[in-house]
């Protein structure tokens, strides 16, 4: 018999682990969100179907992995980041807006002082 | 994590909050418009940390709070049939209907399951033939692509024991309400991230024209959130009136084409209900009359009471920004996440939830 748990592991306000006893050992079922509206990034490990509405890939946040449709961002590859919402990927992350972003104050006061 | 740890840099929060400091000349009240939000700024005690000046105001974005009463009702009524399985995203459960929230309608033996995808609703629906498969359709833009994914893989499979109960708001309209408002007192908005990374920044621009109020699109991390404060306090003090993108690792200015297309293949825009702010029209979307066979509403032959909000429960104005969690009788006291009165204090994203589990249930 399969039994579900709920385990939150820790308070990180993004994922509530969901583990299952199959008996022989406790595996892990599902991550959640823990508030709805949030997307989270993770790295697509590896893509598992390439076909059109089913396109889906193994996404890593963090440690934890799992299966995340990805039918929307058909340009997202493999070692890529996707944020994921719902299941499903809504958007790829773009690194060098990411990088902008953490330099904008540096940039902002070079601007100033040239 | 990559993209999250970068973005909860002290370090680099202290750097904006100085930055902000510096710029500040006057009193500016900016509405933050996600839920998501709201639990970081109470989390990370952004407004503790902001000058007096800066003033933030807790928006309507929270897609559990703004579901109104009419529509749990609908959903407690429908978990309730024989051969039913209800479907919801967690945090729906607690929200208290007119008598009952769908825990208690669990424990009287209704099969209500939380997943965590739509499309896991689909697996159930696959997987249970002969039993029907309810969805609860709640969220904003951030959300529908999903919902509509969803609809689309069941109508290709043909699966006939699956529907949606569609709740979905859109963002835009409820800026617009709160703007057209004579009492609003909002001066400048953080929209929300992820739904502008669907949908895309181009209706916002409309907004920014007709009400001249600065909206800087922003993320959801600590940094995020000061750095689309310290843009919009920039455009109020140059008395600038633009819509800004802060959020540029995730928003397009277009938003995403692909989910786009899926959404306007299966929805529609059509008018909705907001719990507090009333009927708007052209503010969610419904399913299409081409779909019209996995709309649970139709589906179901439900008798529609009339819906009873808790009397003692301020939740309307709380998400329009007119009253603060802590203005409320009953806060901390009477409601609290264990036993809400309001889906304010029962979702992370609600605003009184937030008050209540980062100030400890304490007057501010």
């Amino acid at each position: 018999m399969r039994i579900c748990f709920l385990v939150r592991l820790r308070r990180t306000d993004y994922f509530c682990f969901s583990y299952y006893n199959s008996g022989s050992g406790i595996r892990l079922l599902n991550v959640s969100l823990d508030t709805m509206c949030l997307a989270v990034p993770g790295k697509i490990v590896s893509i598992l179907n390439d076909e059109s509405l089913l396109r889906s890939g193994l996404v890593a946040f963090g440690q934890v992995e799992r299966e995340v449709n990805l039918a929307f961002v058909p340009e997202a590859k493999e070692g890529m980041y996707v944020l994921v919402h719902a299941g499903i990927a809504i958007s790829t992350v773009a690194y060098a807006e990411a990088m902008r972003t953490l330099s904008y104050l540096e940039n902002l006061k070079e601007k100033v002082s040239s | 994590m990559k993209y999250l740890d970068e973005f909860r840099n002290p370090a680099l929060a202290t750097m904006y909050l100085e930055a902000i400091r510096a710029i500040v000349s006057r009193q500016w009240v900016i509405m933050e418009v996600c839920g998501g939000q709201t639990h970081a700024i109470m989390r990370y005690g952004i407004q503790e940390l902001l000058p007096r000046e800066i003033q933030l105001v807790h928006g309507p974005g929270c897609p559990v709070c703004v579901t109104p009463v009419s529509n749990i009702d609908r959903a407690l009524a429908i978990a309730a049939l024989p051969d039913v399985i209800f479907c919801s995203f967690g945090d729906m459960l607690r929200v208290p209907g007119s008598a009952m929230d769908l825990r208690m309608i669990r424990a009287r033996g209704a099969d209500v399951r939380t997943v965590y995808s739509p499309l896991d609703a689909v697996t159930i629906a696959r997987e249970n033939p002969d039993r029907e498969v309810v969805f609860f359709a709640i969220g904003f833009e951030t959300t529908a692509p999903a919902n509509a994914l969803a609809v689309s893989l069941a109508a290709r499979e043909d699966l006939g024991n699956f529907s949606l109960l569609v709740s979905h708001v859109l963002v835009p309209p409820a800026i617009e309400a709160i703007l057209s408002d004579t009492n609003s007192t909002i001066q400048g908005f953080l929209a929300a991230g992820h739904v502008c990374a669907v949908m895309g920044v181009e209706a916002y621009k409309a907004i920014v024209s007709a009400y001249r109020v600065p909206i800087v699109v922003t993320g959801f991390e600590p940094v995020d959130i000061l750095q689309g404060l310290y843009m919009c306090i920039r455009q109020l003090e140059e008395g600038r009136i633009e819509v800004e993108n802060q959020y540029e690792r995730a928003v397009r200015k277009e938003g995403n084409f692909h989910a786009q297309k899926i959404i306007k293949e299966v929805f529609e825009v059509v008018p909705r209900e907001w719990r507090g702010l009333g009927t708007i029209v052209d503010s969610g979307w419904g399913l299409r009359e081409k779909y019209a066979s996995f709309d649970a509403e139709l589906r179901f032959d439900i008798a529609h009471a009339t819906a009873v909000e808790q009397s003692d429960c301020i939740s309307g104005l709380v998400l329009i920004g007119r009253k603060k969690p802590y203005e409320c009788p009953a806060f901390g006291t009477r409601c609290t996440p264990e036993h809400p009165l309001g889906a304010t204090m029962v979702s992370d994203e609600g605003a009184c939830a937030a008050y209540y589990r980062y100030q400890g249930g304490l007057v501010a």
